[in-house]
């Protein structure tokens, strides 16, 4: 299993992948799809500060934290940026990630994350409180998009935003520094048929069809789009794209998009895809009848 | 929306509270600011109890849990309310199953139904107590069934739906959702209990928070399915959410929440629909 530490860019942004396996019993992509994809943990570092964006599921703890220890040393002041908290695959690891590391703010959407993040059964099990020790010590903060979240001294802020095109709420952020565009559960539509990965997509590599990325969509958490009205969330994806200078695209799940290249091509396939999907029936309705599969 | 903290309860009805024969409901407010006033929601989590076993419906949020498992202790001391077989969720989202770690751990007779996807990542080690269930599916939990049905207005593809067939009571998960003022002595309450309560703005402002899709589609074919399934299927006579009050009488308030869910599309614009 291939869960190799990606340096994006050396000493500044590094990406922390824990493959899962495809078996149509994950949210994340149709039941019919096979193979595995990485969950994507990220790491901004600039000095003695880091800024951690998701912290990946629980299964992973092991790894995560060895990935951790690689990319940060227990002086490095953490802030922890869960870019969904109401989403398991942002959280799940904050815990033992804060016993280890030295981790001083959590960032909520409301106040009071260190009680959102405690919730594994071999950490706080049942009839105990939650959030408390070393969680009670760290500072919670909320959220927002104006002015950016300053981790780094003044030198290097971080950009959040209320993305377009989302199931759950969740934030999309932009790092101006490394031209990273952090997209949550948008463009995840690469993934392997190993373990091995790679979990970046690769130079000169074929993209998937209009079709395919249509079908991952509208088969799993983009059930709602066939027949909906999307000019918003297409309007909303190209002042992103023209806003901001996007040298990576780096979602929550799914393979990171670094290629100049690959990042114009998968922009205007997702671009594709809104368009196409406002021309279809909807089938949204009845999507809440379909039997769970798997094997 | 800015939190400010825990809930002090106001006059209204103290939780666990038993909203029909057997099915009781826990929870705790999750108050915040919102335009100037003091909003609560519930994360709740319910109580069905057969003549056999029982069940939990939805896996409360993390911070609730020691309050949450509080109450289901008070509630399962009861001479009337047999050990707990089954833990369903609608969906894997935080709010629904944080506690089922703690309560599979706890309660090592349990399984987990629903839609349990992802829960083999978050929860490992249980993964042969997970049990995904499709709609028509059922357990028995002795005299009375607890049945899955289709969600209608849902987060995950495979979100599902609970039905207790005694009590007719329906588990909606985030489906019908609303926030409550927390000055008025509505926590604890039921919609009906709450007549200060304007269901619409507050059904609206949920969708707007937390069913983003809602605002993009015909949200009429939603809500036809909604009245259909309620109404003309199954004959709801309680609903229970797991953000909102229960709605005790569905005929009545039902219209109210369904022009929330059009006020709440409204606010953006639909123009070139279709």
């Amino acid at each position: 299993m291939n869960n190799d530490v990606v340096t994006h860019v050396e000493g500044r942004l590094y990406q922390l992948p824990n493959p899962y396996e495809l078996n149509g019993f994950v949210s994340t992509h149709p039941i019919t799809a096979r193979g595995w994809a990485p969950v994507n943990t990220y790491v901004l570092r600039e000095g003695d500060r880091a800024m951690l964006i998701d912290t990946g599921f629980s299964i992973h703890q092991e790894s995560l934290l060895r990935q951790l220890d690689s990319v940060l040393d227990p002086l490095v002041s953490i802030e922890c940026f869960p870019s969904n908290i109401g989403e398991f695959s942002s959280i799940c690891n904050a815990k033992p990630i804060t016993d280890r590391f030295n981790v001083v703010k959590y960032y909520g959407i409301i106040d009071g994350a260190n009680e959102w993040l405690d919730f594994r059964p071999e950490f706080s099990p049942y009839g105990t409180q939650v959030g408390q020790g070393r969680m009670a010590e760290v500072e919670n903060d909320v959220a927002r998009s104006d002015p950016p979240i300053d981790w780094s001294g003044g030198t290097r802020p971080f950009e959040t935003f209320v993305p377009p095109l989302r199931l759950l709420p969740c934030f999309w952020a932009y790092d101006r520094e490394t031209g990273a565009l952090f997209t949550n559960d948008s463009f995840n539509h690469v993934w392997r048929p190993t373990a091995e990965g790679p979990w970046t997509v690769q130079s000169g590599e074929a993209p998937p069809t209009l079709d395919e990325v249509y079908d991952f969509l509208t088969n799993s958490r983009y059930w709602w789009l066939p027949g909906a009205n999307t000019n918003e969330m297409e309007r909303g994806l190209v002042e992103i794209f023209e806003r901001y200078d996007i040298s990576m695209i780096l979602p929550k799940f799914g393979c990171a998009i670094t290629e100049p290249d690959a990042i114009q091509t998968h922009y205007e396939l997702l671009l594709e895809v809104l368009q196409l999907a406002r021309e279809q029936e909807a089938t949204g309705v009845m999507a809440g009848s379909v039997p769970m599969g798997g094997n | 929306m800015t939190e400010t903290g825990r809930s002090t309860y106001l006059p209204g009805h103290e939780l666990p509270r038993e909203l029909a024969p057997g099915v009781f409901w826990f929870g705790d407010c999750l108050q915040y600011h919102y335009q100037d006033t003091l909003l609560h929601g519930y994360n709740s989590v319910y109580l069905v109890a057969g003549d056999e076993c029982s069940a939990l419906i939805e896996g409360g949020h993390p911070r609730d849990l020691p309050e949450l498992e509080a109450q289901i202790e008070q509630v399962l001391a009861r001479d009337d309310v047999p050990p707990l077989r089954y833990l369903f969720t609608t969906h894997t989202e935080v709010p629904h199953c944080a506690g089922f770690g703690r309560w599979l751990e706890h309660f090592p007779d349990t399984v987990a139904i629903g839609d349990v996807t992802d829960m083999h990542l978050i929860f490992p080690g249980f993964e042969d107590r997970l049990r995904p269930l499709a709609p028509g599916d059922s357990v028995d939990l002795g005299g009375r069934e607890l049945r899955v049905v289709e969600s209608v207005f849902r987060d995950f593809l495979y979100t599902r739906w609970a039905f207790d067939t005694k009590t007719k009571t329906l588990f909606t998960g985030d489906g019908i959702a609303y926030t409550h003022y927390h000055a008025v002595g509505h926590c604890g309450a039921t919609a009906e209990e709450s007549p200060a309560l304007d269901i619409p703005d507050m059904t609206a402002l949920f969708a707007e928070l937390a069913l983003y899709w809602t605002r993009f589609v015909d949200l009429e074919a939603y809500i036809e399915r909604l009245d259909q399934l309620l109404f003309d299927e199954l004959g709801v006579e309680l609903i229970a959410p797991t953000h909102g009050l229960p709605i005790a009488d569905p005929k009545k308030t039902m219209p109210a929440v369904n022009e929330g869910f059009r006020i709440g599309a409204a606010s953006r614009a639909l123009e070139g629909f279709r």
